[in-house]
């Protein structure tokens, strides 16, 4: 059963933050869409993934969000 | 005694020829037990020649004299025999299906320059739901399923085409290309008549739009790339293939790819990845990252009909005098140009978000 939800990360000024979300069974799908409040561009990774959650390593300290997108098929 | 046992090789094989489907180890067989003084190597070896040359080759004779035959063909002859027949086939269509339908090739293609036919080809091509919206006023559909396919059975869809009024116009349509005069009422079509109205041009009735009222699916496909720390896009080492968890074919094509956040294990490197587009198939995409590193990225591909095998059933399919206007997906129930049938004006209705169109007019 398809599935999808999204989860808000914030950053103030740090470069890592831990994110959490509901397992939604099978094989999840991660997406990420990154916002900056200057309106610079900025990159991330995630490390330490799990079925619920992951931390969000941005390529340098920012202020901002991080949109995750948690799908399956 | 060459002469004796090249007589021998044609009688058992005349045998054979006329047993079809009999499982061939009988020349293997028979050269085997030969009375001849053969140690068992040399038995085993000649044994392993016959059944290479002899009974191998009876079998591939017997298929290849069967492969013109779609009921007993491979699903390589059945693609083939699909094609040279001209036959509409859908995304993933199994080759029994196509098989089943192949000897009604002339059947189908009598409907050709017809309504019918487009809905047919539409519905072979994958694409059902289809109304089929002439300008003067008549909305064809097909209901499902169609008559099976049944050897020595005559086939005929003609009972499943649904044959409706579009909207009835309230007021005259007076003719764009033909308006009163001075000296002419000009062409009108009547008030109270059912109608189409793509535009106010009513002289020239072989027009035609396909809509597809429920609107046509989209289908959301998720692949994951792994990285193994050495992948760089070279020879030795190329970048990973991602491949959909939902593969697609043709009739199908990506329109949106969206690569993920790198998971990454170990030390956290800033890494870019990309989906390498040139590698993009209905199977995955290869996706590259900006340096070599130990993870996986998740990509997803939003797939979209292909408009283009739509505009080739339609084409195929239509009267040769007919254009086609237009091809629309209804998102909503709002219609456009006179479906559902409905009391209209003219045109496209109002809330155009309702209506994407697919193709223009050809």
């Amino acid at each position: 059963m398809a599935a999808t939800q999204y989860v808000n990360v914030n950053f103030s000024g740090t470069d890592s933050q831990s994110a959490s979300w509901s397992n939604l069974g099978g094989t999840q799908y991660v997406f990420a869409g990154v916002q900056t409040t200057d309106g610079s561009t900025m990159g991330a990774t995630l490390t330490n993934v799990t079925s619920t959650g992951a931390t969000v390593n941005a390529f340098a300290p920012f202020n901002g969000k991080v949109t995750l997108e948690i799908a399956t098929q | 005694m060459v002469a004796e046992r090249g007589g021998g090789l044609l009688l058992v094989y005349s045998e054979l020829m006329s047993t079809q489907g009999v499982t061939s180890t009988l020349y293997e067989s028979w050269v085997t037990n030969l009375k001849a003084a053969q140690g068992t190597i040399r038995k085993r070896i000649m044994g392993a020649f016959a059944r290479a040359l002899g009974d191998k080759t009876f079998e591939w004779m017997v298929q290849a004299n069967l492969e013109h035959l779609p009921a007993f063909a491979s699903d390589q002859s059945v693609a083939l025999i699909a094609s040279e027949r001209q036959l509409d086939t859908s995304l993933g269509e199994a080759p029994s299906t196509i098989a089943a339908r192949a000897p009604y090739w002339l059947q189908i293609a009598k409907f050709s320059g017809t309504g019918l036919g487009i809905l047919l080809g539409l519905h072979f091509s994958g694409y059902d739901g289809a109304v089929l919206l002439q300008q003067n006023g008549r909305a064809l559909s097909l209901t499902l399923p169609l008559p099976p396919f049944v050897l020595g059975q005559a086939w005929d869809p003609t009972p499943n085409l649904v044959v409706q009024n579009a909207s009835i116009s309230d007021a005259v349509i007076t003719s764009s290309v033909t308006p009163p005069s001075l000296v002419s009422a000009g062409r009108s079509i009547p008030a109270i008549t059912p109608w189409a109205s793509f535009d106010w041009n009513t002289d020239f009735s072989s027009r035609f739009i396909v809509l597809f009222p429920g609107g046509l699916p989209r289908l959301t496909t998720y692949a994951t790339a792994t990285f193994t720390g050495t992948e760089d896009g070279t020879i030795v080492n190329p970048w990973p293939f991602a491949s959909w968890s939902v593969p697609y074919l043709s009739a199908f094509v990506a329109y949106d790819i969206m690569v993920g956040i790198p998971k990454t294990t170990g030390t956290v490197f800033p890494v870019v990845c990309s989906a390498d587009r040139v590698s993009l198939s209905g199977l995955g995409v290869r996706v590259q990252s900006s340096f070599p590193f130990t993870g996986s990225v998740d990509v997803k591909a939003t797939v979209a009909p292909n408009t283009a095998t739509i505009k080739s059933a339609i084409q195929k399919w239509r009267p040769a005098k007919a254009t086609c206007v237009g091809v629309y997906e209804l998102r909503t129930s709002a219609g456009a140009c006179g479906w559902p049938p409905q009391k209209v004006g003219s045109g496209i209705k109002s809330g155009a978000t309702s209506v994407n169109q697919l193709l223009g007019s050809f």
